[in-house]
């Protein structure tokens, strides 16, 4: 607000265009719209096709699901609705083809207004003609969806066209020679003058309802929750790190759509969208009963109590100093001893191929599913690792310690989940193995109190305000890595009688000398890129870092390819020297 | 009425007085405010701090108008072509130096004529306007080429769809009614160089045996000035010591039909002669306020004046234009001598001063972007601490590079006067500046006749 108290007024033009005016805001504007065929959150970009042809007014009727039979297969299409051959601008230019198309749409209105089931039969265009219904060898043919044939028109060039229009109740045809319509001015980007004003925004999106469960461009998909476990109710007892202690409940992951909601039926999120749409919400059904949809946070569901973690009462560290130790000397060290204990475990399990060897029917999924989860999580250690460093050089690029030096060493020592501490070691993923992983990744476990003292000390306003972003996920991500080892561990739970033990795993011992040189060499070679480029990051020196960052990941496939063939003949990398 | 002048403490804000009231010229973005007391005292205070400080006085946000660079290999859109170096006049200031610029006479070959129009059009897209001007000398003296020329450049416009428009400044003396016909049919900007009525004309302009030219071009211009319809007739007046009575000038051509009158005073003639002198600079401040004084009084009433320097000031300011050139020469404009050699502008015709390349090879990029990076006008001294140098621009290179810049009190006093006229018609006849400006048919004449 302008407190001055003088008054000026602005002559010229430039002077006039000094002044912002208040009043729709720029995102507003076609150009900044999101406006796709999934149908739009400003305007559906379907809504052109109808009146793809000058004079005709068509609607695509389709399924409603695509997945639907077609069980009304003489209604799908695109059907005429209109003849507008009074009000389209584009009929009454002087141009010889407007006028032509003009008189023939005055000479068919009358057929084609007297019976309401003319559609598009087929197009023509550039010689080449598209029939819109379905030809089968040895069945009647039978109308395309209407957004298919949607689909199909939407293929077709501005310019020269014939069409031609038929009866579902059979009978003659009758063919337009016209052309298919500009849809917004090819210079000026003006929307064409045959669409009315809210004729492009028959259909819109409906965000927060119907979309959650159909919106096919996969946009709201990505922004909500799909499995997640169910709420604990107050009261209901809980183990320290506030999951449930009904291990069932704590387990259990359901689907977020479900229909019913009732505590007493929940059942198991089926694994694909398909299996679980039938007990979901139906696409009108949400438009009411979205607002039972849960708030979900830390992946579990929230009923009407939100009971907030510990970490807002830990205490901060002293000092930049003490924090730069804590995360050089323990965080950073421990979590890339993780990222290669989780390594070395998936090259201990048998590849898809190899399992499918096996007896086991279910052993190619399920080592493929538990190979993916450890891929990832070792993927998400190294992250934090990067995280780790990251957070170092901006405590040393802000001023507040001395020096950055990168940190790429693992921990000699990790958390045993129970108060102390045991040795880091390459093991396979023997069920202990997999106990040692699943207790450092508890909630409530080291790791998450780790953590919970780095984001305390980051909120002081003295630290660069996005620092603490970086630890707040790298702290969030300790509860996912802990739900999949629960799942790999149920998963693992079908072999517990098995004779020989552990028929998933491959037989492998920590190798040395000759045999592991040339892996460990492209592993040095890693450490050394990602050395040198956090170096240069530091520096602030992106365009220098990122080379050689990039190197370091790509050797790392390296890595993986190498290791692979290690472990199919029994040797394990020796990522640290063994005792 | 002459208004207190407010100190000049600044060259990001010029205050001025008018009937209604204080206002303020913010330079760097050409902006015109009107300003209450209050208003302008701190703005007083705040001008000499820097743009910043004027825009915050005022309440403004940053000016959104950037800082004012070089463009970097800016495209082609303007020759002009001197297609006959030789002339029938021995008009003693002409930058030509009659004709022949010092050199031997000459007229251009139609090979380099062709050259010149294909290389403007060479890279034109649809909608694209690219503009041929025939110079000189007198361009009439090589009609054929002329016409040859402006058939082709219709022609390449229509292959790419783009704009051809043409312009031509003449003595007159060798105009011809199918001349008329010509430039009316491809609606040629046409300059008619006259110096004043009769006697006063016939003083500057003579032929080379020493007559009188004026009653020959009256002549021959006056059907065309009847025949007008898309093509624009204008009279260009070079004022020099010997005809500064300016209002007698545009009064006269008024009266025989003129639609537009324009003024250049001579800063830069060759042979030193009938150069402006300190001394004429009030004379002539004087004059071009008393021509405004009467386009003022019949625009207020609803007639014409064909007054172009003032309606030309009155778009510039009316739209805010605000440049870091006094024009586009070695921009997007040249001008090609006789022999190819792309110049400059036209002045700079067989100037090594301003060799830029030639037609066959084109612009030379290098020298270009020298020569607009010297040219900004926040290099030059004093422009780089003038109030009015966006509106300036620095003054014509041609002039300027030989003469130094004499004349600076006289452009502010007339841009004074301007902003003050500009303040006064958007009070009294707002509708004079329309919808969108000014007319469209002012623009190319007004371009030609401060040529």
């Amino acid at each position: 607000m302008d407190k001055r108290p003088g008054k000026i007024f602005p002559r010229n033009l430039t002077a006039r265009a000094s002044y912002q005016a208040a009043g729709n805001p720029a995102v507003t504007r076609l150009e900044d719209v999101v406006a796709n065929c999934y149908p739009g959150l400003e305007l559906d970009v379907r809504n052109f096709e109808r009146r793809f042809f000058p004079g005709l007014i068509f609607e695509f009727v389709a399924r409603d699901d695509n997945t639907a039979s077609y069980t009304e297969p003489n209604r799908y299409g695109a059907w005429l609705r209109y003849v507008d051959y009074l009000l389209d601008p584009e009929l009454q230019s002087e141009a010889p083809e407007a006028k032509r198309l003009l008189v023939d749409l005055m000479v068919h209105a009358g057929a084609l207004g007297a019976n309401g089931d003319w559609y598009l039969e087929w197009v023509e265009q550039g010689g080449r003609r598209l029939s819109m219904s379905l030809h089968n060898p040895d069945n009647p043919d039978y109308p395309l969806d209407g957004l298919y044939v949607w689909r199909l028109l939407r293929g077709l060039a501005p310019g020269a066209l014939k069409i031609g229009l038929k009866r579902r109740a059979g009978g003659k045809e009758i063919v337009f020679e016209g052309w298919r319509r500009h849809f917004t001015d090819p210079v000026t980007g003006v929307i064409n003058g045959a669409y009315q004003p809210g004729e492009l925004l028959q259909s819109l999106c409906s965000p927060w309802q119907h979309d959650f469960r159909d919106c096919a461009c996969m946009y709201w998909a990505s922004n909500h929750p799909d499995a997640v476990f169910q709420q604990i109710e107050p009261g209901e007892p809980t183990l320290p790190g506030g999951q449930a202690a009904d291990p069932l409940l704590a387990n259990l992951k359901i689907d977020w759509l479900r229909a019913e909601r009732s505590r007493d039926v929940t059942a198991a999120a089926g694994n694909t969208i398909a299996k679980n749409r039938p007990y979901q919400f139906d696409h009108f059904q949400i438009n009411q009963e979205w607002q039972s949809l849960n708030v979900v946070l830390h992946d579990r569901e929230i009923g009407s109590v939100y009971i907030p973690p510990r970490e807002g009462l830990a205490n901060p560290f002293a000092s930049p100093e003490e924090l730069a130790r804590e995360l050089r000397e323990k965080l950073g060290p421990m979590e890339m001893a993780l990222a290669l204990e989780y390594l070395y475990a998936r090259f201990s399990l048998l590849t898809p191929e190899e399992a499918g060897k096996s007896r086991w029917s279910t052993m190619t999924e399920d080592v493929t599913f538990i190979r993916g989860c450890l891929m990832i999580i070792a993927t998400c250690e190294m992250q934090h690792l990067r995280w780790v460093n990251e957070l170092l050089w901006i405590l040393y690029d802000a001023g507040l310690t001395a020096s950055y030096e990168p940190v790429l060493h693992p921990a000699a020592k990790l958390p045993d989940g129970k108060g102390g501490w045991r040795e880091s070691s390459l093991r396979r993923l023997t069920p202990d193995a997999l106990n040692d992983f699943i207790n450092i990744e508890r909630p409530s476990g080291f790791l998450d109190g780790a953590y919970s003292k780095v984001i305390a000390t980051l909120r002081s306003p003295i630290y660069p305000a996005h620092a603490v972003e970086l630890a707040e996920r790298i702290d969030s991500d300790g509860v996912d890595h802990y739900s999949r080892f629960r799942e790999v561990e149920a998963a693992l739970k079908a072999y517990d009688k098995a004779e020989p033990p552990f028929p998933y795993l491959r037989a492998l011992e920590v190798g040395g000398g000759e045999p592991v040189a040339g892996a460990l060499a492209i592993y040095q070679n890693i450490l050394d890129d990602l050395d040198e480029g956090y170096k240069e990051y530091a520096r602030e020196r992106f365009a220098e870092g990122a080379p050689l960052v990039n190197a370091a990941r790509s050797k790392m496939n390296d890595l993986l390819k190498i290791g692979e063939k290690l472990a199919a003949s029994g040797v394990g990398i020796p990522f640290w020297p063994q005792k | 009425m002459i208004f207190p002048r407010f100190p000049d403490a600044s060259p990001d804000v010029h205050l001025f007085d008018t009937e209604f009231g204080p206002h303020a010229l913010l330079a760097d973005a050409s902006q015109v405010f009107a300003l209450d007391e209050e208003t302008t005292e701190d703005l007083k205070r705040a001008a000499g701090l820097g743009p910043g400080a004027a825009r915050e006085a005022l309440g403004l946000s940053p000016s959104l108008a950037s800082v004012m660079e070089a463009p970097r290999d800016p495209p082609l859109r303007s020759l002009s072509l001197a297609v006959a170096q030789s002339c029938n006049l021995g008009c003693s200031y002409c930058y030509a130096q009659e004709g022949s610029f010092g050199g031997k006479a000459k007229e251009m070959a139609w090979r380099t004529a062709e050259t010149a129009v294909r290389r403007l059009f060479a890279d034109a897209e649809a909608g694209d306007a690219l503009h041929v001007s025939f110079l000189g000398g007198e361009p009439l003296a090589a009609r054929e080429l002329l016409r040859d020329a402006t058939e082709l450049a219709v022609a390449l416009a229509r292959e790419k769809g783009a704009i051809a428009r043409f312009s031509i400044t003449t003595n007159g003396t060798l105009l011809r009614p199918e001349d008329g016909e010509f430039f009316e049919r491809h609606r040629f900007a046409v300059t008619v160089s006259l110096d004043g009525v009769g006697a006063v004309h016939d003083r500057l302009r003579p032929f080379k045996n020493g007559r009188g030219s004026y009653q020959r071009a009256i002549e021959n211009v006056m059907p065309l000035l009847a025949m007008q319809r898309r093509m624009q007739i204008s009279a260009r007046v070079t004022v020099t010591p010997d005809n500064l009575n300016l209002r007698e000038a545009l009064d006269g051509f008024a009266e025989l039909g003129f639609g537009s009158v324009g003024f250049s005073p001579v800063l830069r003639s060759p042979t030193g002669k009938s150069q402006l002198r300190e001394s004429d600079f009030e004379v002539l401040l004087e004059q071009m306020i008393a021509c405004g004084r009467e386009f003022e009084r019949r625009t207020l009433r609803g007639e014409p004046y064909p007054f172009a320097n003032l309606h030309s000031a009155m778009r510039e300011i009316h739209r805010g234009t605000h440049r870091p050139y006094p024009c586009g020469a070695g921009a997007g404009y040249f001008g090609v001598s006789a022999d190819g050699g792309m110049f400059a502008c036209h002045r700079f015709v067989d100037d090594e001063a301003g060799a830029m390349g030639n037609v066959e090879t084109g612009v030379d990029r290098a020298r270009q972007r020298r020569w607009l990076e010297e040219r900004l006008v926040d290099r030059q001294e004093p422009c780089r601490s003038c109030w009015a140098r966006y509106l300036c621009g620095g003054g014509c290179h041609h002039e300027v590079i030989a003469r130094g810049r004499p004349a600076c009190d006289f452009i502010r006093g007339w841009l004074e006067y301007c902003l003050q006229t500009y303040v006064r018609l958007s009070v009294l006849r707002p509708d004079y500046f329309g919808g969108a400006g000014v007319a469209e048919g002012q623009a190319a004449v007004d371009v030609a006749a401060l040529s």
